[in-house]
């Protein structure tokens, strides 16, 4: 009796992985079913993607009826759809910067426009903060679209390798971005962020001296600092801009006509995994991240002039760079004004004209 | 004997790994929640001859460069010279 019981069972388990087994190797149900995992995980994250894109249009949409527009919604229909910008063509490389900064140029005045139509009564640096705060909105939307686009193709075609890479990726993506929709807040209030470090340390040399402004957005001022004539270039403040600080560099050494000894510029960088947020290191060339016209000007302008170019960097994360100054960077802003007075000091002679540029966003600071 | 021993091991791995995809399920289903870190935002004010500091915190409408009265000591103008944000870190998050 109980030998037969347990032969049963016996009987039962081997039976039961003998289908399981073949189920596992004879069918395609196992991937059918990591398909189905994959696209469950995917779609939960893109939800949340979704959820984040909506709070931060809740966010721009109040703060623009909060200014008096009758209807939000049109505004930001129009404004996260439009205003993209096709790549020059590059297999004709002449002049592709001037091609590429053109574009970019005229599709800012075009969005500056339209905005300014939008919002007729409110100040530039307010129409700056909201300019901002839409194109992050703009940006996050895009970046939920595409995502949207690979999750519905690997669906449409099965492709479970496409589902699984973005299941991979996505939680990644989503702790980026959560960054991004908090900083529109900040910059709605008009709070100084990680990357507006650059233009503070500009400010530190100037404090309040005259600010005549060269071109659109863009200030320079004129300090003296044991002799030498130092002109610092940054953005328009407290608004959120970045202003055009290579064409203003340009603009200003032909001013100057190339009597430059030196050009530093001052700017965030991204820091690598591992390394201290706010260290401050010196080394050489641009140090601006746009996607090269303005960058090009300034390099530009130090090989027209055979002035020295620095750059000091203050090191910090995506996440610091876009929200409100932590700390450290405010503590760094100071190592970095220091450390920009001694390339003054020590390399520079008394009488020479100096350049300073602070780049980066110089929402909250003037 | 020992076949019976061996059933009661298969049968244990099928029963841990039935729970274990369940668990998992389950915690896929509950989504992480961010939770905002706690901060504050301090404008730091002073004088222009750098004999008087004080801090406070942010209002609606400050910037770096903001003239904020006069200087208590010597009367000359107080400025906003930096706006930054304490942020308090949480000593336990929970991160899957
Ligand atoms: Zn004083």
């Amino acid at each position: 009796m109980e030998l037969s019981n347990s032969s049963l069972v016996d009987k039962i388990v081997s039976l039961i992985f003998l289908v399981l087994l073949s189920l596992y190797f004879l069918t395609d149900i196992p991937q059918r079913l990591q398909f189905y995992r994959y696209s469950r995980a995917v779609a939960a994250r893109l939800s949340v993607i979704e959820s984040l894109v909506n709070e931060g249009m809740n966010k721009v949409r109040n703060y623009i009826v909060k200014l008096g527009v009758e209807n939000p919604d049109n505004v930001l229909k129009n404004v996260v759809d439009n205003y993209f910008v096709i790549n020059p063509v590059d297999i004709e490389p002449i002049d592709i910067i001037k091609r590429l900064g053109h574009l970019i140029e005229s599709n800012e005045f075009k969005f500056k426009a339209d905005l300014s139509r939008l919002l007729p009564k409110v100040t530039r640096d307010t129409l700056n903060n909201v300019a901002v705060s839409l194109s992050i909105v703009s940006a996050l939307y895009i970046i939920y679209k595409v995502l949207k686009h690979y999750y519905l193709l690997g669906k449409k075609y099965e492709n479970w390798i496409l589902l699984m890479q973005l299941s991979v990726v996505l939680p990644q993506i989503v702790k980026q971005l959560t960054p991004y929709v908090k900083a529109i807040d900040d910059i709605i209030r008009g709070v100084p962020i990680g990357d507006s470090v650059g233009p503070l340390v500009a400010y530190k040399i100037i404090k309040l001296a005259p600010r005549m402004e060269i071109v659109e957005d863009t200030i320079v001022s004129r300090v003296e600092i044991e002799g030498r004539n130092v002109y610092v270039v940054k953005a328009r403040g407290p608004g959120a801009t970045v202003g055009k600080p290579g064409k203003a560099v340009a603009k200003l050494v032909e001013d100057l006509q190339c009597n430059v000894s030196r050009i530093i510029t001052v700017d965030a960088a991204l820091k690598l995994e591992g390394e201290t947020t706010g260290e401050v290191t010196e080394g050489t060339g641009a140090a601006i991240g746009d996607p090269g016209p303005e960058k090009i000007e300034i390099e530009r302008a130090a090989v027209k002039c055979n002035a020295s170019l620095d750059a000091v960097i203050i090191k910090m994360s995506d996440e610091d760079a876009i929200r409100s100054m932590s700390t450290e960077i405010a503590e760094a802003a100071e190592k970095a004004y220091q450390k920009v007075l001694e390339i003054i000091r020590t390399k520079t002679r008394p009488g020479d004209n100096v350049i300073v540029v602070g780049v980066g966003n110089t929402v909250g600071v003037y | 004997m020992s076949s019976d021993y061996l059933t009661l091991l298969f049968i244990a791995i099928m029963i841990v790994l039935f729970i274990q995809l369940i668990v998992n399920y389950v915690s896929s289903r509950k989504q992480s929640v961010e939770v905002d870190v706690p901060r504050k935002i301090i404008s730091k004010i002073r004088c222009v001859h750098g004999d008087y500091e004080t801090e406070r915190e942010y209002h609606e409408g400050d910037f770096v460069g903001k003239i904020e009265g006069a200087c208590p000591k010597c009367g000359a103008e107080l400025i906003i010279d930096t706006i930054y944000t304490k942020y308090f870190r949480q000593t336990t998050q929970s991160r899957k």
